[in-house]
């Protein structure tokens, strides 16, 4: 009888016991890339280390497998060329010709090693970002709402699962994340050589900088789902500057690199290097200079001139170098100017009239930076100092193992300023952030987890950001004790003060994904570990969105807390009119959670922090005219569907101890705050109207506003505008 | 200089702008149904594929030739748009065939001498290129490929002009170099903002001083260099950079490096793959196949349901958005391109103000100092002056938004005798979504002129004329034919 093996064997129980696979599956995955582009091959200093590896943990029993494209638990690549009319076989990194040479070896002209080359460096990235976090992410979707007429007007928001990402999207020099896509598209272009097509093309998805950058900022959208619609002129320059802060920081994992450069500028890492610039070809080619990177860097190195140039000619030359102003610049010989020179200084620094992104984005780098290498240069001072007398003099080489030490300490202190930086993203306000709240949300943060400083990173880190200007808008000192937010108010707080404060919500929400039982997703597949919390997550936030919904006789306290309208119409405690430009249903205004997740961090030394994040936001209807604006705070919209000249959001992030139930901090923008909805207004104003549109007042300078415009891809635009 | 009146007719029906200026010896005042001494065109066209556009283009030409005899002593051609100067070109070029035209005024940016035209020059033309392969290869997308490169679906080319591949009609640019031939390189005159005012040529005394306001020289008022430190060189550069990679990458595989990978690196094409009737492949085909299979399914949502369905993530036209972006931003800068004039009624009297299609960057200029040799000179007149001298007002841009300033604009326009005239067709604007004339613009100028606004779509409001205003008696209207409406409006200036 011929056997087929669709046929049940008689024996299968026998079979059965013999197991899938003898053997332990490996603990990594190694693969290929590009530690700078391709164009690193062709350059005498860095063809020796531009081949690099990447390794990733093995997918986990609790994840999705790794399956052709490659579609893992957080990636799914899939290489569609619409321009080209094309698509290209996915690489199947589980194929044993890959497995057993590190996956595909570097190939500018084979699709399949592009996709692996994303696949890699964008895994490196989230895993990175995750760990320093503490908690799974998720990505997030922009659900466009289509008015009556065409226009888009509000969007709603989901959760992904997986980030897309399209090596080849778009015949266009750039590269962007897509809200609306959850995805990144990766553009390529023909490489232009004197105004000339040159017969070659530039591939930005082979660039790992513009990969890490485009990554961060799908995860910090996932983390902060409005951090992409901007409200004040640091939104976006948050993204730029965050984005481009991750991308950096990555360099400093690349232990070849680091040691090759580390040799060649003797420990020095604010020299210009490989190190802290952007890779060369698509920085030549994007002509990427307004990257906040770029930007940064020149910010570095700009200061560093200004502080070395002592004499009155030096100050001169370096004026002149720096001129921008549209006449021409002062005479060599004349003695530079009080005025120019600070100026020049001024140039280093936040001011109000920094607003495009990529320059405000960078300034954020620059601190970073500046904060990084001031904790390299304090973790390393014994080391060069230990071998001086050795004769490290002028000219001769650091021996290899200081090398190595100092690689090492690089790499140490760079992760901790990673981590110091994604921590920061659960002590922000929910909505309309700025980038003086942020240097307090890393100081807190890093306090809780770390609670004395030996190593004075957060001076370090208050000073690099004051010397950029970057300081949060009270008069604050900046010594970081003072940074750290502030303690909720026991007298604001509602009776059930002190420790108890949630004791009725705490119970009902899930802490712990450990001994949940997995479900069965629709398809028959068991979920994932990430898809169950998800579902969980889901779960705490419509808890907590009931939770705070149910009427309290303390509701005004709760609304003073959240700085948001929380009780109903009719409470009996109410002193002032409902403010009725926020949504309003059945008499109780409209309260959102945007988010409930609970952090498990570990600090350097072993400590431990388990906490509850909350994000309660309240929008309200925001007019250019200040009279329209009254009559709709006072009497409400003619109609709910009526869409406002803008929105604007107000609400709290609450950070909760787990340990002790107790509400350690209210990060708190509220939505009653006349300056900052007038802050507001006048940058909606600028931004819809266009810079040349306002005046010095960001008053409009026609009559009427356009229709609103909405921005399908905003930081396809951003990236544009940079080039 | 002898007493000049001056009849202004706008053509009606028009999304466009068409401006005939009738000039007249003013002594004795004259019988303005006569055959005018001297005759003045401002632009010529209507928005392309619009309801009858050449049949009303073909009646304007008519009315024109029979108006001057069949001579103009000047064309005005404010800037490179197909709603302003689609008329040269229509009907296979009746227009240059029949009309003799003594002299040309153009703007400085059409100069083939200046060496900042010839850059901003290459940057249209490679925008334009862009845009015209965007288009082809959007239409080819389409599955009615002919209706759609006829632009309904696109709209992207508006105002370059039809392309190649539609019969009989030039594209604008053309227009502009044709018109050019025909008049003459001895007989044109190319403008810029000037110490100096010019005069109108015709027969002797009966010329009018012109100020030149637009369009600026300075780059930063020419373009929207956004919020960014950079100067406008910078962006100026960046935006040359990206019009001619836009060109070159929109262009058909033939006319660039072709694909961009090696043929032996698997690939596939999309219109097989992304068939949804593709079948499976069966066990025997190769590994590859099915993984293959899997992939594209992931990227259909084959078999998944509504909710789970991810088409929203596919990326099929999103290379081709450029296009639209790069369209969008080219008719912007091109309307900021336009030559601006304001015609002296009198010595230093009363003024009209044509704004053309100028935007806030070319506005705002008119207020900046001149820049001569090197030197900066303050203008004489000055534009608050010649805006306080303001009696009859072309309106910016068919009214829209931003092509009116209201502080450094309409509000200097304090002269109690103000008129204006809006050439739009307020249906066919809003069928493309235009708000034309902005709400809060129109509002404002019915204000100022106290409801003496004239438009192209409506017939004269003449209640509105009478003390202390101008008379009635100096507004005038042509009936048409029952389809296409009344011809034109015509108002006595002076």
């Amino acid at each position: 009888m011929p056997s087929t093996a669709a046929e049940p064997h008689q024996d299968g129980m026998i079979w059965s016991k013999a197991g899938a696979s003898p053997y332990p599956d490996p603990a990594m995955r190694w693969l290929r890339v590009y530690a700078f582009d391709p164009q690193a091959s062709a350059d005498i200093d860095t063809a020796g280390v531009n081949n690099s590896l990447i390794g990733l943990p093995w997918d986990a029993p609790w994840e999705k497998p790794l399956t052709p494209g490659p579609c893992g638990e957080y990636i799914e690549v899939i290489d569609h060329d619409p321009a080209s009319g094309l698509l290209y076989d996915p690489v199947d990194l589980n194929d044993r010709s890959l497995l057993g040479q590190s996956g595909l070896p570097l190939a500018e002209g084979r699709p399949q090693f592009h996709q692996q080359m994303v696949y890699a460096v964008a895994m490196k990235t989230i895993l990175a970002f995750e760990r320093a976090l503490g908690r799974h992410i998720f990505f997030a979707r922009e659900i466009p709402r289509i008015t009556a007429d065409g226009q888009i007007s509000q969007r709603s928001y989901e959760m992904v699962q997986r980030l897309r990402i399209y090596p080849h999207a778009i015949r266009r020099k750039n590269a962007y994340y897509s809200p609306a896509k959850t995805a990144i598209l990766f553009g390529y272009f023909p490489a232009d050589e004197d105004g000339q097509a040159a017969d070659r093309w530039v591939f930005t998805c082979l660039s790992q900088d513009i990969i890490a950058h485009e990554t961060a900022h799908a995860m910090l959208h996932g983390v902060h789902r409005r951090s992409i619609q901007p409200s004040n002129p640091d939104t976006r320059a948050f993204h730029e500057g965050f984005a481009d802060t991750v991308a950096l920081l990555q360099h400093f994992t690349l232990e070849d690199v680091l040691r090759q450069q580390i040799a060649a500028n003797r420990g020095d890492l604010r020299k210009r290097s490989i190190l802290n610039s952007l890779a060369g070809q698509f920085g030549r080619a994007l002509r990427r200079k307004g990257g906040a990177l770029r930007e940064a860097l020149k910010l570095v190195e700009l200061d560093a001139e200004i502080a070395a140039a002592t004499t009155d000619f030096d100050r001169q030359a370096l004026i002149r170098r720096e001129w921008d102003k549209p006449v021409p610049p002062p005479p060599a010989n004349d003695m530079p100017s009080e005025e120019d020179w600070a100026a020049l200084r001024q140039r280093t620094r936040l001011s109000p009239d920094t607003r495009e992104p990529h320059d405000r984005g960078g300034i954020l780098v620059a601190a970073v930076f500046d904060a990084f290498a001031t904790i390299y240069e304090r973790r390393t001072r014994d080391l060069m100092r230990l071998t001086e007398p050795a004769g490290a003099g002028p000219g001769r080489e650091l021996p290899p193992e200081l090398v190595e030490r100092l690689a090492h300490e690089a790499s140490r202190a760079a992760d901790h300023m990673l981590r110091m930086c994604v921590r920061a993203l659960d002590y922000v306000p929910p909505v309309d952030m700025t980038l003086g709240e942020y240097l307090r949300a890393i100081i807190t943060a890093d306090r809780d987890l770390v609670p004395d400083d030996p190593l004075c990173y957060r001076i370090a880190v208050a000073q690099a950001f004051r010397r950029r200007g970057i300081v949060p808008d009270a008069s604050l000192s900046m010594a970081p004790d003072s940074l750290v937010w502030d303690d909720p108010d026991p007298g604001d707080l509602p009776s059930l003060a002190g420790g108890d404060l949630f004791t009725s919500l705490l119970p009902i929400l899930t802490y712990s994904l450990d001994g949940q039982p997995r479900r069965k997703k629709r398809n028959g597949d068991l979920e994932t570990l990430r898809e169950m919390n998800a579902r969980i997550v889901h779960r705490n936030q419509s808890e907590i969105h009931d939770w705070l919904a149910a009427e309290h006789p303390e509701d005004d306290k709760w609304a003073r807390l959240f700085g948001i309208e929380m009780m109903s119409e009719d409470h009996d405690r109410r002193e002032r009119a409902p403010l009725r430009s926020v949504r309003w249903t059945k008499g109780q205004p409209v309260v959102q959670v945007y988010s409930a997740r609970v952090a498990r961090r570990s600090g350097p030394d072993g400590q431990e922090l388990s906490q509850l994040i909350i994000q309660v936001v309240q929008k309200r209807r925001g007019y250019f005219d200040k009279d329209r604006q009254k009559t709709v705070d006072a009497g409400g919209p003619p109609a709910q569907e009526e869409e406002p000249d803008f929105w604007f959001r107000g609400g709290a992030t609450l950070l909760i101890d787990l340990r002790d139930g107790r509400l350690r901090y209210v990060v708190r923008k509220t939505i009653d705050d006349a300056a900052r909805l007038e802050a507001q207004r006048r940058f909606e104003q600028r931004l819809r109207f266009g810079a040349i549109a306002v005046d010095a007042e960001d008053e409009p300078v026609v009559y009427g506003a356009p229709p609103a415009v909405d921005v399908v891809e905003p930081f396809a635009i951003a990236h544009m505008n940079a080039s | 200089m002898t007493d000049v009146r001056v009849t202004v007719r706008m053509y009606s029906g028009l999304l466009g702008d068409c401006f005939l200026l009738r000039l007249f010896r003013g002594d004795p005042e004259p019988e303005r149904e006569r055959k005018a001494d001297a005759h003045i065109l401002i632009d010529c066209g209507i928005l392309q594929r619009s309801a009858g556009e050449k049949d009303r283009m073909a009646r304007v030409v008519d009315d024109i030739a029979d108006t001057c005899g069949g001579r103009l002593d000047l064309v005005v051609v404010t800037h490179e748009h197909y709603d302003h100067i689609g008329g040269f070109g229509a009907a296979g070029g009746a227009f240059l065939q029949r009309i003799k035209i003594d002299r040309l005024w153009l703007a400085w940016t059409e100069d083939p001498a200046d060496e900042d035209a010839q850059r901003l020059r290459a940057l249209m033309g490679d925008s334009q290129r862009a845009v015209r392969f965007g288009i082809e290869r959007l239409a080819a997308l389409h599955p009615n490929r002919e209706w759609a490169l006829e632009g309904e679906a696109l709209g992207l080319d508006d105002f370059i002009g039809p392309l190649a591949a539609a019969q009989n009609q030039l594209p604008a640019r053309e227009i502009i170099a044709a018109l050019k031939d025909k008049v003459g390189p001895g007989a044109i005159t190319y403008l810029k903002p000037a110490a100096e005012a010019v005069r109108t040529p015709g027969p002797e005394g009966l010329g009018l001083d012109v100020v030149v306001l637009g369009p600026p020289k300075a780059l930063n008022r020419l373009f929207q260099p956004g919020a960014t430190k950079k100067g406008a060189e910078t962006y100026f550069a960046a935006r040359q950079d990206e019009a001619r990679l836009a060109a070159r990458s929109f262009a058909a595989d033939e006319e660039t490096a072709g694909k961009p990978f090696d043929a032996r690196h698997r690939q596939l094409d999309e219109a097989t793959l992304l068939d949804p009737d593709l079948p499976a492949p069966c066990r025997g085909d190769s590994a590859a196949a099915h993984k293959l299979w899997e992939i594209v399914g992931r990227y259909t949502s084959r078999g998944l349901g509504v909710e789970d369905a991810e088409g929203w993530r596919r990326i099929d036209n999103d290379w081709l958005s450029g296009a639209s972006g790069l369209a969008l931003q080219l008719d912007s800068d091109t309307n900021n391109t336009s030559l601006v004039l304001a015609f002296e009624l009198s010595p230093g009297g009363e003024v009209m103000l044509f704004a053309a299609d100028a935007q806030v960057g070319n506005w705002l200029s008119w207020h900046d100092p001149l820049i001569v040799d090197g030197k900066s000179v303050d203008r004489q007149p000055s534009a608050a002056d010649l805006l306080s001298r303001t009696t009859l007002y072309k309106v910016g841009h068919h009214c829209s938004h931003n092509a009116t300033l209201r502080a450094l604009g309409l509000e200097l326009m304090t002269h109690p005798d103000l008129v204006a005239m809006i050439p739009v067709v307020e249906e066919v604007a809003n069928r493309r979504r235009w708000r034309m004339p902005a709400a809060q613009l129109y509002a404002r100028l019915l204000e100022r002129t106290s409801g003496r606004v004239l438009r192209g779509d409506r017939s004269p409001p003449f209640d509105a004329f009478g003390e202390p205003g101008p008379d009635a008696s100096r507004v005038r209207e042509k009936p048409g034919d029952a389809t296409l409406g009344p011809l034109w409006i015509e108002y006595d200036a002076s």
